[in-house]
Parts: structure tokens; sequence; C-alpha cells
């Protein structure tokens, strides 16, 4: 066990430098000047020569390199053009709780409709509730959230009226208004999930209810509910974790969609700003925050799945 | 005195009494309902898209400002957006985007990844090293964010977007070849080839990339459905095809602030993406299943 984590901790870290190495590089092939548009109606060569060598830009790449990466240890990410604030503060204190809060309810929302569907198919498994269930969730799977968001806004925020169909209100400033605002985005973003999870559940349930524990439990008189829900739930538990966990970077994905359509202040809303200002240190930001958070949140999926899998701790 | 075998004479009558692996692939899909349902669909999409040019009603492009947003008609099936312009035919020339840009990615991908995994697992050592270490590179960022990384690099258009999802496919190939090679490397007809000599290139294209084809063929599948997602919302978000052209992803968000007076501007787009992207992954799957049993179980 040890030793696996001192591996995986080293293959992280690998990881780390490779992500680094890339988002400088992608930034360094980026179009147009920095400096020119960092200095605007400033410029003139001296100015240039000056800030140029403030930045680094002057030296050669490994050193700009090692010159980046120190920063951004340090937090130092520089300013936005167009907002004056600190990248940092933008990236980690603004956007980065808002996706957190979304993907949070999201995730609970998508678990407790998925998880009781999944076992419900699996024990009425080949009848119509079944068929419903499981068609009900290829459909999810394949709906894109940005095209989900925009009917349910058209449905239950337009015609019907009872959600706000847009904005952010933190949890701090009216926890009731902050979830009104929440349940449309998370059904968006959830979905997708949901149909996922609840395939997953449905077909480990399967397996584990065909294995011979569980013939040799029902031989031995348990009852048929505790059958289910002593013996099989928690041998199913194994692969729902690895594919929530390995599918929460999927839901990143959504959530850069899902922030979008509501109009949600949150890191991917950021991003596709940033792209479309062309304010590449700020694409660089939040590019590795996105990255260093799915390599982590896949490191903790590895380790939690060893820990509830005794098979893989030993192997 | 040894006996003389005719080698090909005894292989082909081994096949004579044997069904063919094309034709075993042929008989488990067809088996499979969902999967012929989505070949069909996607099927019958790929061919009113590309007959496009000749079938659509209306220019895509041209605009009509006396017949904006006018209602599902018989002038105009799927009614008309803010610019009045036909939204049949912007979403038969928007599926045609959509196939064009999903093949092309992935297609560029599967070559670039596929040469990759091959040389990473036959050569292996430092070669393999280091372009594994690119692959896992690529595959720690969601190919969304990736993806938006390369665009804002290269800049908006068809093209780019194409460059972008392929750089963000191409790892996956290539770590499912690579998987492959390591496992039939060491087979007796692969040493066999090395010892009469034959040279790496050669026994690559002889003796490898023939037998990991099945696993390629299903990445390819399952990923156009993901490709024709990312694609649209690439053009949804404003980072992918840039407006007036007929994408998908860009029709759901120009009709996005009519949703109350026109929702038909979104909805119709919208409705065929779906049905595109759940054909795509029924097919997907069902190609899945028939060239590669194993997968199912694991």
């Amino acid at each position: 066990m040890l030793q696996y984590a001192v591996n995986r901790l080293l293959h992280t870290v690998v990881l780390l430098f490779l992500i680094s190495v890339f988002v400088f590089g992608l930034m360094k092939l980026a179009p147009g000047d920095p400096v020119t548009v960092m200095l605007g109606a400033d410029y003139n060569p001296e100015s240039y020569a000056r800030l140029r060598h403030e930045l680094g830009l002057d030296r050669s790449v490994a050193v700009q390199y090692a010159i980046w990466v120190w920063r951004f240890v340090q937090g130092n990410w520089g300013t936005s053009y167009i907002s004056g604030a600190a990248v940092s503060k933008l990236v980690l204190h603004d956007a980065l709780p808002v996706t957190v809060y979304l993907s949070f309810w999201s995730l609970v929302f998508a678990l407790v409709i998925a998880i009781p569907s999944g076992v419900v198919a699996a024990l009425r498994r080949n009848t119509w509730v079944d068929y419903a269930g499981m068609g009900l969730a290829i459909f999810f799977n394949s709906f894109p959230s940005f095209y989900l968001g925009i009917v349910l806004i058209w449905v239950f925020g337009v015609s019907l009226g009872w959600f706000p169909t847009m904005g952010y209100v933190s949890p701090g400033a009216s926890v009731s208004s902050s979830l009104m605002h929440m349940v449309l985005p998370a059904f968006t973003l959830g979905a997708w999930y949901a149909g996922l999870i609840a395939r997953i559940t449905r077909s480990s349930l399967v397996d584990v209810l065909n294995q011979p524990y569980i013939k040799a439990a029902r031989a031995k008189g348990v009852e048929g509910r505790a059958v289910v829900y002593k013996h099989a739930l928690r041998n199913v538990l194994i692969p729902v974790v690895t594919i929530v966990g390995l599918q929460l970077g999927g839901m990143l994905r959504g959530a850069v969609m899902t922030e979008t359509v509501f109009a949600l202040p949150g890191i991917g809303r950021l991003v596709t700003i940033a792209v479309l200002n062309r304010e590449y240190h700020l694409v660089q930001a939040t590019v590795m925050v996105i990255a260093i958070m799915f390599i982590f949140i896949n490191l903790m999926v590895d380790v939690l799945y060893r820990f509830l899998n005794p098979r893989v701790r030993e192997a | 005195m040894a006996r003389v075998v005719d080698v090909p004479a005894l292989a082909s009558e081994a096949t004579e009494h044997r069904i063919t692996p094309a034709r075993l692939m042929w008989l488990r899909f067809s088996a499979n309902r969902g999967a012929l349902a989505g070949a069909v669909v996607v099927a019958l999409f790929v061919a009113v898209s590309a007959l496009a040019p000749w079938i659509a009603p209306y220019d895509p492009l041209v605009q009509d400002y006396g017949a904006a947003f006018q209602r599902p008609s018989t002038a105009h099936w799927l009614g008309t957006d803010s610019f009045g312009r036909d939204m049949l035919s912007r979403i038969l020339y928007g599926a045609r985007i959509s196939f064009v840009v999903g093949f092309a990615s992935v297609g560029i991908a599967m070559v670039i990844g596929v040469v990759m995994g091959l040389a990473a697992g036959y050569y292996g050592g430092l070669v393999d090293a280091v372009l594994m270490r690119v692959v896992d590179g690529l595959l720690s960022f969601t190919p969304l964010v990736l993806a938006i990384a390369f665009i804002a690099v290269l800049g908006l258009g068809l093209q780019n977007v194409v460059l972008a999802l392929a750089a963000t496919f191409a790892g996956m190939f290539a770590r499912v070849t690579r998987g492959d090679v390591l496992n039939i490397k060491s087979e007796p007809y692969v040493e066999a080839a090395q010892l009469m000599g034959v040279r790496g290139p050669a026994v690559i294209a002889r003796h490898l990339l023939p037998n990991v084809l099945s696993p390629i063929i299903v990445q390819f599948g399952l990923n156009l459905a993901v490709a024709i997602l990312l694609e649209s919302g690439l053009s949804f978000l404003g980072l992918g095809v840039p407006p007036p052209e007929p994408d998908l992803g860009l029709m759901i968000a120009e009709g996005r602030g009519f949703i109350v007076m026109a929702p038909w501007i979104s909805g119709f787009p919208g409705l065929a993406l779906v049905v595109i992207i759940v054909g795509l992954n029924l097919f997907g799957d069902g190609l899945r299943d028939a060239l590669d049993p194993k997968a199912q179980i694991s």
C-alpha cells in the first residue's frame, strides 16, 4: 500500500510537470505579443524593452519556464487586462467556489436520482420499469447539457415560472434564493451524470445478484430485501464510486456549458470569456487550475477505490 | 524425409469451414436491435446532410427579414430564424458540419494516435517513455478544456476546431493501441517474423496493425459522438465555428434569446443534435459489443 502510494504520488508529480510544460508551451505559441498588449497606450521602445526584461522574456525559454512555474506556485498569476483584478483572485476566490457549489448540488441530485433508479431497474430486470428507466438514462446521457439547460429554462423558468433562470446568488447572501438559483443548473449538469450512474448501478447489481455468495445467502434463508441491502449493494458501491470519481472530469466539461447557459460566474464561464478576450495568462491559470483539480480528483478516487476494494489492495 | 506442407492450401481449407471474423462481427452487430437502429439513424442523417446542396429547400445563409420568426409551415417546415433563414436548410447544412468535423477530427486523431501507439508499444524504451508521457499529459486534461486551450492558441474557425479536437482525441488512440501492441508483441508469429529478419516498420504494418485494428475501430465509433458533442459545444460557447455558418451548436445559442417567442429556433437544431448523438452512441456501443466482446464484461 505504501509502495503504491509513493508510486502514485511520483506519477502525479510527473503529470503536474507535463501539464505545466504543456500549458506554458501552448501559451508561448499563442499569437500576439503580451508585452505590447500589456503596455497598451504606454508603448515606446524603452518601456517595451524594460517590461520585456522585467517579465524575463529576454531570457532563454527554460529560464522563462522556471520563472513562470515559480510565480505560479507563489500564486502570482498576473492581473486581468480587462477587469484589472488579480488573476488568482478571479480564479480561486470568485470563480472556483461557484463551480464547486454547482458541482456539489449536481452530484447530490445525480446520486439521489440515479442509485435508487439503478437498483429498481436491476431488481425488476427486463420489465417495463427497467426498459423505461434505462431508456431515460441513455436519453439523458446523450442530451447535450447546453440544450437541456435551454429546454429547462423554457419549461420551468419561463413557461411555469417556478425557478429563476439566470445568475448566481451566494449561499452567504440568501440560502433559499441561492438554492432556488441552483435547481435548474444542478438538474442540467446532474442529468447526464445521473444517466451514467443509473446504468452502472443497474449493470453492477445485476452482476452481483448472479454471484454464488448471493445465492448462498438466499439458500441460507436471508430475506430478499436483506440480501440486496446487506450483501449486494456494498459490492455495487465499488464500480459506482470509481465511475463517479472518474467522471468528475466529465462534470467539469458539463460545468463549462451549464455556467454559460445559466450565466453563472464559475470557472468554466471564466475560461470561455478569457479565450474570447484573448487574455492568455488568465486562460493559462484557469486551465492549470482545472487540470490540477482533475489530477487530484483522480488520485483521490484511486486511493478510495483501493480502500473500498480489498482485492485490489492486496494485488 | 520431411513432408512438404502446402500452407496456403491448408489455410484456405480451414477458412472454408469457419465463419470469417467479418461475418461473425456482422452477426453479432445485427443481432443488436439498438445498434441497428442507431446505424440506420446515423446513415440517414449522413445521407441527407451529404445531399443538403440538392435537397435543402433554401440557401442556409440567405437572409429574408420579411420572413423572420415564422412558425413551422408548409413554406418553412421547421420555421425561420431571426434573420428569416430557413431552419430546415440550416439544420441539413449544420449536420453536414457536425459530421465533417466529427469524422475529420477523429480520423486525424486516429492516424496520429495509432502511429504513436504502434511506435511506443513496439520499440519500447525511450520512445515509449517519451511518447507515453506526452499522452499522459494530454489525457490529464478533460477534453473540452484541452480543446478550449488549443482554440485559445489557434483561434476560431472550422479548421482549428478540427485540429483542436484531433489533438484532444489522439492520446486515447495512442494508449489503446500501445496496450494491445504490448499484448501481442511476444506472440510467436511476431517473434518469428523478427527472427526471419523482417524490419521493424514491416513487422508493425504486416503483423501488429491488423491485429490491433478492432479496438481502434471501436474507439473511432465511440469518439465520434463525443467529437460532435464537443464541436457543437464549442460553437455554442462562441469558441467554434463563427457565424453565419449553419452550425447546430451555434444555432442553439442564437435561438436562446428568442426561446419564449420562437422556441423552434433553438429547439429543432437541438433535437437534431440529440437524435444524431443517440444514434451514434447506440451504433458505437453495438460496434464495441460486436468487435470487442471482452470489453462488455469489464
